[in-house]
């Protein structure tokens, strides 16, 4: 009766515990970390068309089948209202540009406001599928720009 | 007036009957306690199934509550911990399957504007402070496994070992005990028995 009371418990408590291993695996950010964003963005206001035109450039290609511009109303980009729209940029050997027509998104009589733009390259290929990449650096253009003298 | 002396004679009555029935009652428990010692086998069986069963029957009650009780919490703690652990862990599959096919599953390129490189690594943090939350739980689901563990290896190897049988010691102080005494100056032997 000792005996096969001794002989037993190790075994119940190593069952036990063993089945209490762990079984859940720390995320991995890897398959994200390989893309890559668009560089060298510039948006300036055109007063003549009264859009503002935006362009960036993009080192490696591979994968990119479109890119994505992000509008905010907001210096903390996500804390504004933002608005993201298909560039369909017609090719993809770049240089890359769009516009950003201000009489629509912004409104007619509106002056002296500043809005903040980003680009991000959208990717397909196997392991993506029209997933939208990191976003390049934030730029500003303050629209229809009040003139002090 | 007869009333009186009725209710007086009553009362005492009474009081009469309780008096005597205290030496009674204290008899019935000292009855009731040699009744509920065990055998040291039958202590083995009961601590094996609850820690400090055993012990209590044997009449430890002190080192019987407190395995009880530290058995009972850990075995508590564990039970919680485990619980949880199993419930977030669902949650953190789930999110882990979005996190792992927000790459590649939609289909149309509208879409895209929901699976964003942003969005992928919001839900990273979150799942890393998941993850942390899984290893914290499963740190106290084993802590207090092994606690349990112990405590009822503890009170397995004392139930066998070290706790007295004291069906055998009361055995022994029944017995026939034979002494050396001094009677009038004079060397002597007393054999004695206790009732």
């Amino acid at each position: 009766m000792k005996k096969i009371i001794l002989l037993l418990t190790p075994l119940v408590i190593l069952a036990a515990v063993y089945g209490c291993s762990k079984d859940h695996d720390a995320p991995t950010y890897s398959t994200y970390n390989q893309l890559k964003g668009p560089s060298e963005v510039a948006a300036a206001y055109n007063p003549a068309e009264d859009v503002v035109d935006i362009s960036w450039s993009m080192t490696d290609m591979s994968g990119v089948v479109d890119f994505v511009l992000s509008v905010s109303d907001s210096s903390i980009f996500d804390e504004g209202d933002v608005r993201m729209f298909s560039t369909n940029v017609p090719n993809l050997t770049g240089p890359f540009s769009t516009t950003y027509d201000v009489s629509v998104y912004v409104g007619q009589d509106v002056e002296n406001v500043v809005r903040y733009f980003t680009v991000s390259a959208v990717f397909k290929n196997e392991t993506f599928n029209y997933f939208t990449g990191p976003r390049s650096d934030i730029v500003s253009a303050v629209i229809r720009p009040t003139t002090t003298e | 007036m007869n009333t009186r002396r009725y209710v007086t004679i009553a009362g005492l009555s009474i009081l009469l009957l309780i008096s005597s029935a205290f030496p009674a009652l204290a008899q019935d428990e000292e009855e009731f306690m040699r009744a509920a010692a065990v055998s040291k086998r039958d202590a083995i069986v009961l601590s094996a199934l609850f820690p400090g069963l055993g012990q209590m029957t044997q009449g430890h009650k002190v080192k019987g509550i407190s395995m009880f009780i530290g058995e009972a919490a850990s075995l508590i703690l564990f039970i919680n911990a485990h619980e949880n652990y199993n419930t977030k862990q669902k949650i953190y599959d789930r999110d882990m399957d979005i996190f792992d096919s927000l790459a590649g599953t939609t289909k149309t390129k509208i879409s895209s504007y929901q699976k964003t490189a942003e969005d992928a690594r919001r839900l990273y943090n979150d799942l890393q402070d998941q993850n942390d939350e899984l290893d914290n739980l499963h740190t106290l689901r084993n802590t207090a496994l092994i606690v349990a563990a112990g405590v009822y290896a503890y009170n397995l190897f004392d139930a066998i070992f070290i706790s007295e049988d004291v069906t055998q010691s009361q055995r022994a102080e029944n017995r026939i005990k034979v002494q050396s005494v001094m009677i009038d100056r004079n060397p002597g032997i007393m054999l004695s028995k206790r009732f």
